[in-house]
Order: C-alpha cells, then structure tokens, then sequence
C-alpha cells in the first residue's frame, strides 16, 4: 500500500516562489532534444553542480555521464568530493557558485582551462540561490544558461519544468539523447 | 568696552567692519583635553571615506543578483530595468540594485540606532548624564568603533548624546540620497552604504556601552555564567511569561519585579531574540526559548501566559496569533504598537484585569517600567485562570489535520526553503513521522505553508505537534553574553597568532535563516574550535551554538572555554554587542602597532584589510540590520561568509583572483609597489553547503602580512578541510606559498613536486628551497598598505 | 660529554626499519592539546610510573643512517595494554650547520611534532615526558613504534632543513633506558644547563634578531642575546640561532655585534646598524639592559610591563592578567597602551618574564636594586633570581598599593632608592636618593610620557573687558570656535 503511495506526482506548474516575480523574460521550457543540439553547437559548454549532489547520488551519475559525454564540469557546494571519487577531476572545485557567477559576468574571463564558456547548465542547487545567480546572468551578461534541476527556474534561458519526484527521468531522458556523438571540444 | 556674550552673531563696539561669530558656549568640565592627536577624519560624513571605500570596491567588485527587475518608487512607473536599461528617471538596474542596498542598511542601522537613542534617553534620566562608563581595568580602549570613528572617548553617559547625534545625521544623510533623481553612480551607492554600515557599529556600540555600564552585564569575563536555553527548559506548570524582541528595558522591569516581590521562583521569564540574550546577561536566572525561527512555535505551543513584545524582528500576526489561543499581549514600542490602545497612564489593576477578562486583547504601555508589574500579574492570574492544554493540538487532533492533506504540494511552494511537507504529510499517514522530525530541524516556522493550503490545516502546529519530543528535548546552555574582548586577551594571543598556533578568527553571528538544519552552525563551528581558532559570536548564532549537546550532554560553551584564546567560544551578546567583535580587530592595531585611532578610520581599515586573518559567518541572515553589520565589517576590511538566502540581499563584493592587476600594495619596508597573493579575495560571498562554508572560512583567514608560520598553519587547515569536504586539494593553493617555510609540514615533500610539475616552479631539492615560482617571496618586514597616504605617512 | 652512537646490547629484542612508509594516523596541528585519559588510553610510555627521557644528540654525518628506526625491547603489539612502560626516544642528528649548541632547540620540537600524531599524546620534556597511545590509533592501524619515530623524524626533517641526517633509537627495555639516563642523557642535561647559564653577551660573536611580530607591530625588531631573551617567551640565543641557520635571511637572522660601545648598557655597533635598518628607522640606537637610554623596543605581546614612579625614583613591574592598579594608579591595559608597536618608549619597558633572571637584569639602571614593587605572583614566580639583600625590600600588593603607601615602606625598609642606588656591576653610585626638598629631583629621561606625543600648543587670544587696552580692528572676521566659560575661583584666572 505505501509503494502506490509513493509513485511520483507531477508537481503544479507553480514558481517555486510565487513572489520570485520579474518583468522581463521567463525562460523557454527546455525539450531535451533541443537542449542536446544546443549543447553540440555550443563550443565549450560547462555543467556547474551544487550541494544537492550530495543529499542524491542519482544526480551524480547524470553528471558524470554528461561530463563523460564531453561536457566541462565546475563543481560547487562541495560536490567535487563525488566527481573526485569517479576519477572526474573538475574544472573547479573550491569556488562557490557566488564565486562563479562573478567569474562568468565578466568577459574577459577565460574560464578555468584558458577556454570561456559559453553554455552553462546548472544541476543541484538550492532552488532561490540559483535564482538568483541565473537572475544576475540574465540582466548582466550573454552567457546561454540552462536549468536542469528539479524546480523551473524562471530566470535562466532554458529551464527544465518542476519535476521535483520526476527529476531523475527527465535527467535520464536528457543525459541519454545526450551520449552517443562528441559534444563540444575538449582540450586540444 | 562691555559685551554680552550670545551665541550667534553680533557686532561689537569699537570695532568697524568686524564681524564675530561664536561657535559654542560650553561649561568647563566638558572640554576635551587632548587624549591622543586627532586623525584624518573625525565624524566623516559621505564623500570623507569615498576613496578607501573606492580602494575596496575596485578589488571587490560588487556583483548585482536582482530580485525584482523593476521599479515602483515614483509614480513615472513602474519602470522595467531588465538587462540593465533604464528607468524613467534615468537610472539603470545595477544603480538601482545598489540603492536597495543602501536603503537596507539604512534600515537595519536605524533600528540600531533607535534602540540606542531609546536606551540612552532612558539611562540618562535615570543614571544622569555624569554616569561614568567603565568596562573594567582589563578593557582599556572601551570603545573602539567611538573612538575611531567619532574621534571621541566616551567616559560618561553623557558623552554618547553627541555620538547618537551624529549617527542620526548621518542617516537622514544617506536617507535623502536615496530619492527619485539622486545618485547616478552604482559604487557611490555603494560608498554610501558603507558609510551606513560604519555608522550602525557605532550605534550599536554606544547601545551595548550604555546598558553593560548601567545594568551591570558582564564586562568581558571569560566565565561569564551558563544561560538554560530551548524549549524543553520551562517549567509549565509555572506562570510563563515571554518577551520577545530587542530592547531590554521592559524585560528588565519584569524581572526586577519578579525579584523585588520574590517571585523568581515562582514564574518563569523566558525570552526569544535579543531580548532573551540581554536579559540574561542582566539575570543570568533569566531563561532562553530560543531564537527568531523559535517565536512561532513558542506562541502556537500555548506555554505562554502572557507575551511582552518590544522591538525588531518580532512576528507581524503576534496579536492574532495570541488572541487566537487568548493569550493577553503587551506592547512596549512605539515601533510595534500593534493597533493597541495606549493605556500606558491608567490604572494598572484596570489593564490587568480587562486582560485577565478578555476584554481586551492587549495593550500598549509605552513606560517600560510600568511593564513589570501588568505582565507579572497578568501572566499569575491567567495561569490560575486557565487550564493547562497540551501543546500545539490534542492529540486526536493531529490524525485528523494529517487526513486532510491532498498533497497538492501547494505547501511545497510556498515554503522559503522548499521543504517536502507533502512528502511528510504522505508519510504521516502511514504513521510515520520521521520525515515529520527531520523537517522540524530546518523549519524557521514562517507559516507561509499555512497560508496558501487549500484546506486549511495547521501545518506549523503538525510539523511541531509530530516532532514534540525532540523539540522539547533539545535544550542546552549557553555562556551569557560577556560583552567587550579584553586588551589583556589581545595581547595574550599575539604571540600564538604570529607564532601560528591560532590559525584565526571566526565570528558566526546574525539571523537564523539557515538552508538546512539549525545544528549546522554547531557542526562547522566546531570544525574549528577543534582546530584552534578562536570563535566570537553573537545573536541568534550564539543562541543556537548552545542548542546542541553531545554525547556526554555538554553543549558547545561547556566543551569549550570562554577565553578569546585558542579553541575558545566567545559570546559577546545580543546583535548590539557585534561591535565588539569588530572593535577587537581595531584594538590590534592600536595594541601591537600603536597606530593611533582617534578618527583614523581608513588606515585602521587598511591595517586590519592586511593583517588581521578574522571571517565572520552569518550562516542565515534575514534582516536588514543584518546586510547594515555586514556592510559596516567589510568597510572595516573584514570579510564574511553567508548562507545562500544572503543572496537575495542582491549585492556581494566578490574579488576576482584570477585579475592580477587588482591584487597589488604598497610595501613600506621596501618602499615599492609589489603584486601580492589575492587574500582575502572577497569580503562578502555566499556558499551553499555547510562543507563549502568551512572550507571558504578557513581559505578566507589567510592575509598578505601572515608569518610564515602564520601562513603554514593557515595553509594546513585549508589543505586538510578541502582534501577532507571537497576531496581533493584546493585549487588555488599555490597562491598563497610564498617560500617552502609556508607548506605544511607533513606534505611538504609532496607539494614542493606538485609546485614543480603543475605549476613550473623552480625547486633547489638538495636544500628543499623554492627558487622561483611565488608571486612574491616571503620577508617578515613586510609592510603592506593599499593607501598612498598611510605609505607616506609611515615611509622615511 | 662526548657525544657518541650507544651501542645496543647484543642479547636484546631489536628490530630496525629504514626509509619512508605511509602512515595509519593522520599528522595536524589540531591534535595538539589532545588529552588521552587512562580509559581512552592503550599505553602509557613514561610518566610518574615510569622512567623515560628524550634526547637530541649531534653526531659526525658518516655515524648516522638517515631514516633508519631501531626500537630496543617491546614493541606495541608486546607491550601490556592498560599499563605503563619505560620508554627512551634518543635522536642522532648530522649536518654541516649542526653543534651541540642545537641539540636543545631540536629535542624541543619533539614534543611538538609527536603531539601532531593523532592518538598520540606527549606531556613536558626531557626526563619528565609522559607519553599516552590511544586505542582509536591502535584502532586506526598503529601497530609499531617505529611507525612513530618516522613520522616524527620525517616532521624534524620538513622543519629543519639544516638536519641532513636524522636516526632513531627507541627503548621500551626498562634497564637499558634506566642506564642510559644516568650514564649519558643526564650528563648532557646538565652540561647544557651549565652552558645556558655560563653563556652570556660577552661570550658570543653575534645576536639574533626576531621581526616576526612585524606582521602586526611594522616597526618592532627584538635583539635576542644570551643575556636577553625574546619578550613573547618563545625564543632563547639558542631558538635564533637555530632559526637563522634554516633561513639565514628570514625572520631570525644573525646580528654581528660588531665594536662594543657601552658594556653595561649593553650597545653595540652591530646592533644599531641592524635596528635602524630592521626597524626602517624607527630605532637608532638600543642599550640592551637599559630602561631609560634607548630601551628596547616591544610589539604588544610582552608578559610584564616595567614603569617609573618618579615620586619614589623606582622602576615597578606588573605582569598581564594582574587586574588591579599599580601604586601609581594604572592598570596593566592602560600602562600597556602607552608603549609597544615598536616604537621607543621611555618611562614604560614591555619585557617577557625570563629576563627577570638575567645577570644583566636592567644593569644600567641599578638591576634589581631599582625595582621598588611587583605583584606577589609574579615575585613569587621569580623569587629565586632576586638577590638575597633586596628580595624583601621590594614591596607587593601587601605592602603598599599606593604611592604614599610605597614611600612609607621603602623608608622603613631601607631600599637603596631611598638613600642612593649603587650599581652592582661597576659599584658606581647612579641615583641621589630621595630629596628632603620641595624640589622634586628626575632623572633626565625619565619622564613618564610617551616620547611621541604631540603637545598642540595653545594658542589664541583671550579678550578680557577692561585692563585699559584698546583695540582698533579694521576689515576682519573673527570666527571663535568655542569660548569656555571657568567659574570664578579664588584666585584670579
């Protein structure tokens, strides 16, 4: 009886905050097809994760086989211990997602390789703080940036629905058109 | 040749053409005699600190997360400014952004300024103005945010007028700055909310000088007295009285009261918020229910007989909330009155009983010591009135909530944090209330579930209902707020800082908004207290560093001493004693380098921007006096480390390591302008997760004066705690080794190899010596600044 | 005492390992102050039970195998848990910088780096250690002493890299360590004791300098000589000398002392070129054993600040954390504040409590027969160091908590101040004593203010209404910023 419970709801198509309310463009809901041709064009694409890789180790397997797929990765809020464990090293591993932000707001900066970036999707995080920070990409820089967490993220450019309990199979349908065929470049 | 002596102008006799204004007639006692030579800017107004502010800002580069993208302040809006465009006025989002800014700190630092001017009228009427102020022979420079800033030494009382004049000036200064057609410029904003920032310190000083020196708190003992805190710490079978807020005078009253008609024993005072820290540092008997996310649930628990508010960060429905459960409210404020009438003249056996009746709500009486005695009586009388019911609900009631749930989720929206009450709810159904208990741990009991559920259930009461047990076994203790950092202490941890046996200072202060579990604080916090560093901490920080105990039942404050020394865990008090913490920074200056600090403030901020490895940590800030005390640390060159929800303050100075033109000073000794390692490399910065946060704590002590084994001990811990939370080593280590003497001493072998394959350095392996490579080698002469007046003044 | 290899009886258990290994415990500053208690504890090594002892000992290179352990008796799998054991740690240290004179700075360092080891917990020093091993290390995988003494040496070795060389010989064999101690570490000890106290200024070439506490105090620079210690506490001759032969341009460096200027003041041509140098400026010239001709400078760390009374032409001490006044009225905190940040400061004199036992304690001054009052605590501390024919004429808080009170007891005692202080180095005559006349007589620096305050001068013209001067004023402003008003008194202003 408790495991017909427990099968996942899909979540309203609430903001995760009512009031986290702008004027300017909400982001387009992102199909995973389109998102993985969006990310082959892109010519170094980076997937920064945050604190909720570590409270979901489901998470970490989509991202590390993004990254296996060719995809950068910056890891935050002390994710990096999990990539580090799969042999991943990450870009980044120190900085916070403050510390990002700042960086990429900034076009001179070439990234942590010697290469900017120029898509940022962004998986496991506290859902007003990445608000926020997709807030700042938004008004302040071009950067492409792309939500893939569990709550729509309004100010992103492309952002995945709320899924909350359906997360993972949106992440699994998104990471499988993803693998097969090279995706970016990696260092030469 | 006879004159009268007016202030103002007058023309004299005998005289042509002459013109004489007189500025001020004063008594001769109150002339100041000359205690030290005045610095560069006394009582410095806007533009006086521009260019250090701009010194700062230039390095720490503010980086704008807009909430809103728009503006509604005049009525040629609302104007959107989305990707920076302007708004009819002319201003864009990032000068909009920074005004908020500044509009928060006005606020948070006008609070602050309220209560001092509010404690300071009461204290003179009552103490007089000739009421001396003395914090002990230990503590020298009794005010140090004063003194550097105001250029005064406040010895009595009456002193402090002058101070609070001042700070008010400054600002309705600032204040007008902030209307439709004012400031252009984002970082003049931002110099302006700086200023506000150094001004709140100052009032919060003269606030916590003025009631430790007239209600005799602790003036900075180590061993100030344990303080009984959490909900489980009341007696209810007792009359239970609680005050919540900031402001001491009424709770004072009360508890004066209670001792003059021997009724300690017989009811129970308990406090939430400042208010209970105070109070508590006035009778240490006093009890403590917790903190700001505690009121809540203090209230709906029903333990209350009576509840006294005051000021500041008190819940808005405090009077429905209370009536609801015919719990009688008292407010004491003109900030808070409630919609109650003001009986404060009246009869009291009138207001009591028409509380006791019912026939009232509540009231207002403004004369704090008329409080006492109506909140005493009233909270005795409804305790033999009432009958005693079970906290929250019935038990019956809390099945009948949970049947009701839907699982809409509409809950899971509108919580601050998100929390999975739907998942909860599904779980509680089933009889289980595990998710229940874990989510009691983070909830700040807002109540915004409760307001958009369709079917109206008590879901604050459900959550605390289901998790009663824990919530009432959580008690613990906490070391009364002690005030000042004694000189003596200072002194006493020079050698050890330069020796590098205290890694540095951590100062956990402000709100309780955590992302997570409220016992995150106790884990990072002991991170370090483990490791030798040295913690300050104050308000709701230091009120829930005292809530958890260990196996053995010891809280943090019995593990660890109370000494500003080594492994020690300092609680200096309520939100007004943060002047303290950064009122230690300044005193090193002046302790070890004897800089003067008479209205020096710029190069006290350089030297302390330099030297002193100090991080505060305000791992939940919600309020606006908390944006204004954090503005007021960075602009005093201290950085802080915040939770995430500190990003909705819209605005941090994040420094940009990898710029190296930015991370540049002036060597004194060697009278050259030299490129140094980026540390601190932010002032203001959010991290997620309480491992990310201990890692950025430790990272962000390290400063460009450090000895070598300052730096080698700092490095140490930096190292370990990333290797141990981030699993691996940090990525910018190699910064900050200026010489081999700076690696930790167990890896030094294995760093040096890293140095030389990772990064191309030159090592000399026989002698085990680096030979190039730092961005600059290590001299203990170093003399860093980043003014060019300070270099010219100290350079021969 | 010659310093050489012991030789290992052939009859005894041994075992021997060489080289790096990786360790089971982790090594941090943070497991310092670690206290293992008797249940925690899987060995006790030393202690009140047990004889033990620890020493550094310099040996020509080709005597010493690097890394190399050799532990003599029971090993940790041997040893009986829950008890205690004899236990020696005896280092052999070669290199081309290394002398007897090291050893001690060396074999201090053991205490710390062991204290590093989690699980493992070392108390005092010498012949007094008292070693504790956890369970959790044994439980971590701790299983030899060998293990130990590698990551200590490995410790010794990052620190100092002056070791060239470094081998271990450790003992749990109980009469073993009982005859060595006799026969070879006690023997050192007290020759090194010996030299300590035998070494003075005028013995060696050069000084030490320590600029560590510049990070904080820009401008301080101590000179730390065999007579005259850091005033923090934490560097001896020997410490500096150590310290400059790892990083001879570091924070301790040595000071050639040069031409000898004035033996008793103790200044030096070397000394003050190197001040002045160190100290950009600030110090031109330092008397080593002065307090009031160009005193030694302080940062803020200093354990006791001396002060001048001139009513009484004595010198005072008061150490931190004694809470009450000084007979003259201040405090530590607030004496304190007036000197320190490396400036040069005369009438106040930060110095560290060892140099209260110095021969050349303030010989220019008199020594200890200037000094007039001390805390009882900080007398007691040092009461062994005070000569025996003024110990009791120099008051305490007992005798005289007031300058009045003070007077009144140094008269009835007979302290040299009164009549006359004569110096014991050269017998020479250097104060008057007090003067029966109004005219008050001060030793000319002695002024108890701080050299570099800045008097503003008073200026301004005071109007008064009659007394029969005319003004005539044409084209001016007068702007009068305040005019205080004094009440009449008897006399007239």
């Amino acid at each position: 009886m408790a495991e017909a419970k427990r099968k996942a709801k899909k979540p309203p198509e609430k903001l995760f905050n009512t009031a986290d309310v702008q004027a300017s463009r909400s982001a387009m809901l992102a199909k995973p097809n389109v998102l993985v041709k969006m990310i082959k064009r892109a010519k170094n694409p980076v997937l920064i994760t945050g604190g909720r890789l570590l409270e979901d180790r489901r998470l970490v397997d989509y991202a590390v086989r993004m990254h296996d797929s060719g995809i950068a990765v910056i890891a935050t809020g002390a994710s990096s211990k999990l990539f580090i464990e799969r042999g991943i090293r990450p870009d980044a591993c120190v900085f916070s997602l403050h510390y990002i932000t700042q960086f990429l707001l900034d076009e001179s900066w070439q990234g942590f390789r010697g290469k900017p970036y120029d898509l940022a999707l962004f998986l496991g995080f506290e859902p007003y703080y990445l608000s926020r920070m997709l807030s700042a990409l938004k008004h302040f820089s071009k950067l492409t940036t792309v939500s893939i967490d569990a709550f729509y993220q309004p100010h992103a450019k492309f952002s995945f629905p709320n899924t909350l309990d359906l997360h993972h199979e949106m992440l699994e349908e998104f990471v499988s058109a993803l693998g097969g065929g090279s995706i970016g470049k990696k260092e030469d | 040749m006879g004159f009268e002596l007016r202030e103002g102008m007058f023309v004299l006799d005998e005289m042509r053409n002459v013109n004489i204004k007189i500025g001020r007639v004063i008594e001769e006692e109150k002339e100041e005699k000359e205690w030290e030579p005045a610095g560069p800017t006394p009582k410095p107004h806007i533009l006086d600190l521009r260019r250090w502010d701009r010194k700062l800002l230039e390095r720490y580069e503010p980086i704008y997360a807009p909430m809103q993208d728009f503006c509604n302040l005049c009525t040629m809006g609302p104007c959107e400014l989305s990707q920076n465009k302007e708004g009819a006025c002319g201003i864009d989002l990032k000068t909009q952004k920074a005004r908020l800014v500044t509009i928060a700190c006005l606020i948070g630092a006008s609070a602050h300024a309220a209560h001092a001017r509010h404690l300071l009228e009461y204290a003179l009427e009552n103490f007089g103005h000739d009421y001396p102020i003395n914090l002990g022979s230990n503590v020298n420079v009794e005010a140090p945010n004063i003194r550097l800033v105001c250029g005064i030494k406040p010895e009595k009382l009456g002193h402090l007028e002058e101070v609070l004049d001042y700070v008010e000036q400054g600002l309705v200064r600032v204040l007008h700055t902030i209307h439709t057609g004012q400031e252009e410029d984002y970082l003049d904003f931002e110099s302006k909310a700086f200023e506000v920032g150094m001004l709140d310190h100052v009032a919060m000083e003269t606030a916590d000088l003025i009631q430790i020196a007239v209600f005799n708190y602790p003036k900075g003992e180590p061993d100030a007295p344990l303080i009984d805190i959490g909900f489980g710490v009341l007696d209810t079978d007792k009359p239970v009285l609680l005050v919540i807020g900031h402001n001491i005078l009424p709770a004072r009253n009360i508890d004066d009261y209670l001792r003059e008609h021997g009724l300690e024993d017989e009811v129970e005072i308990a406090g939430l918020c400042c208010t209970a820290i105070d109070t508590s540092r006035y009778d240490p008997k006093a009890k403590i229910v917790g903190t700001l996310s505690y009121e809540l649930r203090a209230i709906r628990s029903g333990i209350a007989d009576v509840v006294v508010t005051d000021e500041q960060c008190i819940r808005a429905d405090t009077l429905r909330e209370c009536s609801r459960l015919g719990i009688p409210v008292i407010a004491s404020s003109e900030a808070a009155a409630r919609g109650l009438p003001d009986r404060t003249d009246e009869n009291p056996d009138v207001i009591i009983n028409d509380l006791v009746s019912g026939r009232e709500r509540g009231v207002l009486i403004r004369d704090p010591d008329k409080v006492g005695e109506i909140a005493v009586r009233v909270a005795m009388e409804m305790r033999r009135k009432k009958g005693r019911k079970p906290a929250f609900m019935e038990d019956g009631e809390l099945k009948a909530e949970i049947a009701k749930c839907t699982a809409c989720m509409g809950c899971v929206f509108a919580c601050p944090h998100n929390l999975r009450i739907d998942r909860a709810m599904s779980a509680a159904k089933d009889g289980d209330f595990s998710i229940f208990k874990e989510l009691e741990g983070s909830c700040i009991a807002c109540g915004r579930c409760e307001q958009v559920c369709p079917r109206d259930i008590r879901i604050v009461d459900v959550i605390m209902k289901s998790s009663y047990d824990s919530l009432v076994s959580k008690t613990g203790k906490m070391r009364a707020g002690r005030g000042p950092i004694q000189d003596t202490e200072i002194r006493n941890v020079g050698q050890p800082i330069v020796m590098g046996t205290i890694p540095g200072v951590i100062a956990p202060i402000g709100c309780p908004n955590y992302p997570r579990s409220r016992k995150e604080v106790s884990e990072i916090i002991e991170e370090f207290l483990k490791r030798k560093y040295i913690v300050a901490t104050t308000g709701c920080h230091a009120m829930d560093l005292g809530m958890y105990k260990d196996e053995e039942g010891k809280s943090l404050y019995e593990k660890y001493p109370g000494s500003f020394d080594a492994g020690g865990l300092v609680n200096c008090g309520s939100c007004v004693s943060n002047p303290h913490i950064s009122g230690a920074a300044i005193k090193v200056a002046n302790i070890f380098a004897l800089r003067p600090l008479r209205a020096n403030y710029a190069e006290i901020a350089d030297y302390i921007l330099n030297r002193v490895g100090a991080v505060g940590l305000a791992w939940g800030p919600y309020s606006q006096k908390a944006a204004s005390i954090a503005t007021g640390f960075n602009r005093l060159g201290i950085p802080a480390v915040v939770g995430p929800h500190a990003a909705k303050y819209r605005r941090a100075l994040i420094g940009k390591f990898w710029k190296k033109e930015n991370w540049w000073v002036y060597d004194i000794k060697s009278k050259k302008r030299m490129n140094v390692e980026p540390c601190p490399d932010a002032l203001l910065v959010a991290a997620e997760t309480k491992e990310e946060a201990i890692v950025q704590l430790a990272r962000l002590c390290l400063r460009p004066a450090d000895t070598y084994m300052g730096r080698q001990i700092k490095l140490t811990h930096y190292i370990d705690l990333s290797k141990k939370y981030l699993g691996c080593l940090p990525d910018d280590w190699h910064l900050y080794v200026r010489s081999e003497a700076d690696l930790p001493l167990k890896m030094k072998d294995e760093l040096l190899k890293l140095l030389e394959e990772e990064h191309d350095w030159k090592i000399d392996w026989q002698k085990k010596k680096i030979l190039k490579g730092p961005i600059r080698m290590y001299d203990s002469g170093f003399n860093p600044t980043i003014l060019e007046e300070v270099f010219d003044k100290y350079s021969r | 005492m010659e310093r050489k290899k012991i030789k290992v009886p052939k009859k005894v258990k041994k075992k021997a390992s060489v080289g790096e290994e990786t360790f089971p415990f982790d090594i941090s500053p943070m497991y310092e102050g670690e206290r293992i208690r008797k249940g925690e504890m899987y060995v006790e090594l030393g202690g009140p039970k047990q004889v033990g002892f620890e020493l550094v000992v310099a040996l020509p290179t080709e005597e010493v195998e690097d890394m190399k352990v050799t532990l003599v008796g029971n090993d940790l799998d041997e040893l009986e848990e829950g008890k205690a054991h004899p236990y020696a740690m005896i280092y052999y240290v070669a290199g081309s910088q290394i002398d007897p004179d090291l050893e001690p700075v060396i074999e201090r360092r053991n205490h710390d780096f062991q204290n590093f080891i989690e699980g493992y917990m070392h108390l005092n020093q010498r012949y007094d250690i008292w070693v504790r091993i956890g369970k959790n290390a044994i439980g971590k995988g701790l299983k030899s002493l060998t293990q130990i003494a590698k990551a200590t040496m490995m410790l010794f070795k990052n620190e100092m890299p002056f070791i060239e060389k470094i081998e271990a010989l450790y003992i749990t064999e109980g009469k073993l360590v009982e005859k060595l101690l006799k026969e070879y570490a006690m023997p050192i000890y007290d020759e090194r004791d010996a030299r300590v106290e035998s070494l003075h200024d005028e013995d060696v070439n050069e000084f030490y300098s320590c600029t560590l506490c510049q990070s904080f105090a820009p401008t301080n620079v101590c000179i730390i000589s065999p007579d005259r210690p850091s005033l923090c506490g934490a560097i001896s001759w020997f410490d500096g000398r150590a310290a400059a032969r790892v990083d001879p341009e570091g924070p301790n460096r040595a000071v050639p002392k040069g031409e000898l200027i004035d033996p008793i003041g103790g200044e030096y041509t070397g000394v003050n070129e190197f001040a002045v140098e160190e100290s950009g400026g600030e110090c031109e010239r330092v008397k080593l054993h002065s307090f009031f001709e160009y005193p030694h400078t302080s940062c803020g760390c200093f354990e006791v600040i001396g002060f001048y009374m001139p009513e009484v032409d004595g010198i005072g001490w008061v150490h931190r954390g004694y809470p009450e006044p000084a007979p003259n009225g201040l405090t530590f905190s607030t004496m304190a504040g007036q000197t320190g940040g490396g400036k040069q400061i005369v009438g106040f004199l930060g110095i560290g409590v060892s140099y209260f036992r110095s021969k050349k304690f303030i010989q220019a001054d008199g020594g200890w027969y200037r000094v007039t009052w001390m805390p009882k605590e900080l007398k007691q501390r040092v009461e062994r160091f005070i000569p025996e024919d003024i110990v009791d004429k120099i008051a305490t808080e007992e005798d005289a908590r007031t300058i009045d009170e003070l007077k009144e007891f140094l008269e009835k005692v007979e302290h040299p101040v009164v009549t006359g202080v004569v110096r014991p180095v050269d017998n020479k005559r250097i104060t008057d004593g007090w003067v029966k006349e109004k005219e008050v007589k001060e030793v000319k620096e002695g002024r108890a203010e701080p050299a570099t305050q800045q008097v503003s001068p008073s200026s301004g013209v005071s109007i008064s209404p009659t007394q029969g001067i005319r003004l005539v004023i044409k084209d001016a402003n007068i702007y009068i910023d305040k005019i205080v008003l004094r009440k009449k008194k008897n006399e007239g202003e």
